[in-house]
């Protein structure tokens, strides 16, 4: 057996080399992701639930193909060593390979959490235990697999096939199945061993050792040889036939059993295209609703005819009497469907900005490679909102002097309409989503105005309407918006310039001075510390501190993510922070003249 | 002469072709037995159970004195075998191999080894993958004896080499076989190759053997009687095949032949011919 195990280390040792510094280096990246994680150990479940995979399916994979298809397993059955021996050593060689990485990688992640997380209670046992009887199983499958041989990419793609079946169609859930249950997120946390799960993984790992062990033997032997010979033609046309045909029935399974879709119960619905239903049954915004649907359909209608898009998502409105009547927000519900979420029932409910999600909600879902890309936001809130305020003299009104508060408070914060129209995420962070969407309304006029109808409609549909995820230009071209500008003749500083131009004699209003707004850390005990703010001068009515934990490579803030930390002038934030922690803490009030709540202050702090 | 191997009405199946069909079998010690048979006619079947890979259906191995029902590790330890393709790993040089192989037999004689890589021109820091076909089987061989076998089993060794190298490769063995007293069993299809290298000759047929005894007794033993139309009276001749008959030395010299009919000695190639193909493989 010593010179078997030699003669596997020497016919493996560089792949193994290349499987442990990938391993390391998965390590290594998991470990940086999960440090802002609610553990450390969050890396080591990542490493064990991917890597683990992958690495116990490549070398259990290597170590029969480079025995059984080269067909040297016949050269070792005319040594004195039988085929059992053989297979064992070869089992055992590659399970030992498997845990010269996993156990020091082990050891490593909880010399590094030791100072993050309680060690004690028996939690390195739970962890070990789950992460050994998963990569147990795993290899153990991935070995049988592998011993199919010139089969095994057919069983590969029948289990997985099944797996597919099983997860979506039979209500098995695949992350329910106990194998997977072990490394699920819990598996760092929980100290109690999941004894079920481990017992039905660890028998089915042993089950398949033994499936191992038989495929190796049966018929003698033989069988592994008539494995390994290649397919012939016939057969590799009769398994590309198969997995075709597979294929083709799944898909029309996927038909057979489609997803419930998501219905709203008495929802009033739209006769007109595309499809609005809305979720309230009382007056939204006081308008009855089948009036509202109606009128959310034309909108999007002549929005889709004018801007070119493709064919629309049906919208449902959903109540969600929690919220505020400025937060409305949309998401994807599945393909084709959208939903805006509201406080339909709330007598503020703002119809104009409720219109503006459902165009937004709209103009993003055509353009999912473009997204949210920072650098045409600001043209998509704008262009909702000039859409919106085209025949409506109030409305543009009411912008105007939104826009201009908007331009009062960047210069006090330091910054300048250009700037502001190049950081769009920057600019919704001082100015609030109201304020920073009147400016960019503006900043839309002003386009408009000066290059003229025809252009504005090309440009809005180069910048709007941009190819889809199913597009290869969309691969090919990224189209920034400051050369899309510049294709119409125009620049970013000089729009910025007529913005300002366009804002300087409503400057002379009164719109609300900014406040300032400190933060200061309070120590506490150990490497915590508090944080108390302090906003200048009196409370403003309705005025609302809010703060939220800030993430590596989180780009704006979601002001609905925020958690509420007080309504005075003067507070602390009701949680501790450890040592390093960044913190946005912003400061709210409503402006009855601007008809919407403007920032006061905005920071981000690092807690020292 | 005592035998090293026996084999005792050994019988097997691949499903429902019978390869063996009650093979006896009996290898003289310190001898080189040509195992001659025809394509299919069982010979790598009857190799394969001496291996221990393929275990008979019934009969009795006698192995080195000693009766098994299959062949153990612990007799394999004690035979060598040559494969008619050898499938060493290609990463694998001649010494690597010699190291690795060595490990598995208690009598591994290493310095006999280099002796024989140096004697058979097989360069020893070669990789496998970069050796001809020929030098290949020239290094299962060198494996083979330095693991100073008690036994010797080849299956077909020389198919697919040239003459010159087939030629080399018998000498070769047979230079080898007398300096260590090995016994060879040598499996062919190739009748002037088993009459160049064997003492003693075995004739297997569609699983059975049909003949077995000395190259000179086979001869002495198998003749063509030419005008002999019927053979009445004539116990003592065994019509082999045509007018191909066969009887002991004895019988033939103490019988006379009808008037008219003339017994003629046959080259072991037609002796072959007459037994190879009196039959075919049967399936039941």
């Amino acid at each position: 057996m010593r010179a078997l195990l030699r003669k596997e280390w020497i016919e493996h040792r560089l792949f193994l080399l290349g499987l442990y510094l990938a391993g390391a280096v998965v390590l290594g990246m998991a470990w940086i992701a999960a440090r802002n994680d609610i553990t450390p150990l969050r890396a080591w479940n990542v490493l064990v639930a991917l890597y683990g995979t992958l690495a116990a399916a490549l070398l259990s994979n290597r170590l029969v193909m480079r025995e059984y298809g080269a067909g040297t397993q016949l050269f070792l059955e005319a040594l004195p060593i039988g085929r059992g021996r053989v297979l064992a050593t070869k089992w055992l060689g590659g399970w030992i390979a498997l845990l010269s990485f996993f156990v020091p990688a082990f050891a490593l992640v909880l010399w590094g959490a030791r100072e993050h997380v309680y060690l004690g209670g028996g939690l390195p046992g739970a962890i070990a235990l789950r992460s050994g009887v998963f990569l147990l199983f795993v290899y153990a499958g991935t070995f049988v697999v592998a011993l199919t041989l010139r089969l095994r990419f057919v069983v590969w793609g029948i289990l997985i096939f099944a797996a597919a079946l099983l997860d979506q169609q039979a209500q098995l859930p695949f992350r329910e199945w106990p194998p997977m249950v072990l490394v699920r997120g819990d598996m760092v946390l929980a100290v109690r061993p999941l004894w079920r799960e481990l017992a039905v993984t660890g028998a089915l790992a042993v089950g398949l050792a033994g499936v191992s062990l038989l495929l190796a033997l049966a018929a003698r032997g033989a069988l592994p040889v008539v494995l390994a010979r290649p397919l012939s033609a016939r057969a590799r046309t009769l398994v590309a036939f198969v997995i075709a045909a597979g294929a083709g029935l799944s898909t029309l399974m996927e038909h057979r059993a489609v997803p419930p879709p998501f219905r709203l119960q008495q929802a009033v619905s739209s006769r007109g295209e595309p499809a609005v239903h809305v979720g309230w049954q009382g007056a939204v915004a006081g308008m009855a609703p089948a009036q509202l649907a109606e009128r959310i359909a034309s909108d999007l209608a002549a929005l889709r005819t004018w801007l070119g898009l493709g064919p629309l998502a049906q919208l449902s409105l959903v109540p969600d009497a929690w919220r505020e009547p400025d937060e409305i927000t949309f998401a994807p519900v599945s393909p084709h469907h959208l939903a805006i979420r509201a406080a339909l029932g709330a007598p503020d409910l703002a119809l104009p900005q409720l219109q503006e999600v459902a165009r937004v909600a709209h103009i993003v879902d055509q353009s999912p490679v473009q997204g949210w890309r920072e650098d045409r936001s600001w043209v998509v809130w704008g262009f909702t909102g000039w859409w919106g305020a085209a025949r409506d003299g109030g409305r543009r009104a009411l912008l105007q002097r939104r826009a201009a508060t908007a331009a009062r408070l960047l210069a006090a914060h330091g910054m300048d309409t250009r700037m502001a129209l190049a950081r769009p995420d920057a600019m919704d962070e001082v100015l609030g989503d109201c304020l920073a969407m009147a400016l960019s309304w503006r900043a839309v006029q002003t386009l408009h105005e000066r290059i003229g109808p025809e252009r504005f409609r090309n440009l809005m549909r180069a910048v709007l309407a941009g190819p889809g995820a199913d597009d290869a230009r969309a691969l090919a071209e990224a189209r920034s918006t400051p050369r899309l500008l510049e294709q119409a003749g125009t620049s970013l500083p000089d729009l910025a310039r007529d913005v300002d131009r366009a804002l300087a004699p409503a400057q002379d209003g009164a719109p609300p001075a900014p406040a300032v707004l400190r933060v200061a850390a309070v120590p506490q005990a150990g490497a915590m510390a508090a944080l108390s703010y302090r906003v200048a001068g009196p409370a403003p009515a309705g005025l609302a501190v809010r703060y939220k934990l800030l993430r590596p490579m989180e780009p704006g803030v979601d002001p609905l993510t925020t958690l509420w930390a007080g309504g005075t002038a003067s507070g602390v934030l009701p949680a501790t922070f450890a040592r390093g922690t960044r913190v946005f803490v912003m400061a709210d009030a409503p402006a009855p003249a601007l008809g919407c709540r403007y920032r006061l202050g905005a920071v981000r702090v690092e807690v020292p | 002469m005592t035998a090293q191997l026996r084999l005792h009405d050994v019988t097997h199946r691949f499903g429902k072709v019978l390869a063996l069909d009650g093979l006896n079998l009996s290898v003289p010690a310190g001898a080189i037995y040509g195992f001659l048979g025809r394509n299919g006619a069982g010979k790598t079947t009857t190799l394969r159970v001496l291996m221990g890979l393929t275990p008979p259906d019934a009969g009795r191995i006698e192995l080195f004195g000693e009766e098994v029902r299959n062949v153990p590790v612990r007799l394999k330890q004690s035979i060598g075998f040559v494969p008619q393709e050898p499938h060493f790993y290609p990463w694998m040089t001649a010494l690597q191999l010699g190291r690795f192989v060595g490990d598995f037999y208690p009598d591994w004689d290493d310095a006999e080894y280099r002796r024989l890589l140096r004697r058979l021109d097989i360069p020893p820091d070669r990789k496998a993958s970069n050796l001809s076909g020929g030098t290949r089987t020239k290094l299962s061989l060198a494996l083979a004896f330095a693991a100073r076998p008690r036994l010797l089993l080849l299956d077909e060794p020389t198919t697919g080499l040239d003459p010159v190298a087939r030629r080399e490769f018998n000498d070769q063995l047979i230079e080898l076989q007398r300096e260590q007293g090995t016994t060879v069993m040598f499996s062919s299809h190739l009748v002037g190759e088993v009459e160049q290298v064997a003492h003693a000759v075995g004739i297997i047929q569609a699983g059975s053997a049909r003949f077995e005894g000395t190259v000179d007794s086979l001869r002495a033993q198998v003749r063509r009687v030419v005008g002999l139309d019927a053979a009445p009276g004539l116990s003592w001749l065994e019509r082999v095949r045509g007018d191909v008959f066969r009887a002991s030395e004895d019988a033939w010299r103490a019988n006379a032949l009808p008037p008219g009919a003339v017994a003629e000695r046959l080259g072991l190639e037609d002796i072959f011919l007459a037994f190879a193909r009196t039959d075919a493989v049967r399936a039941t």
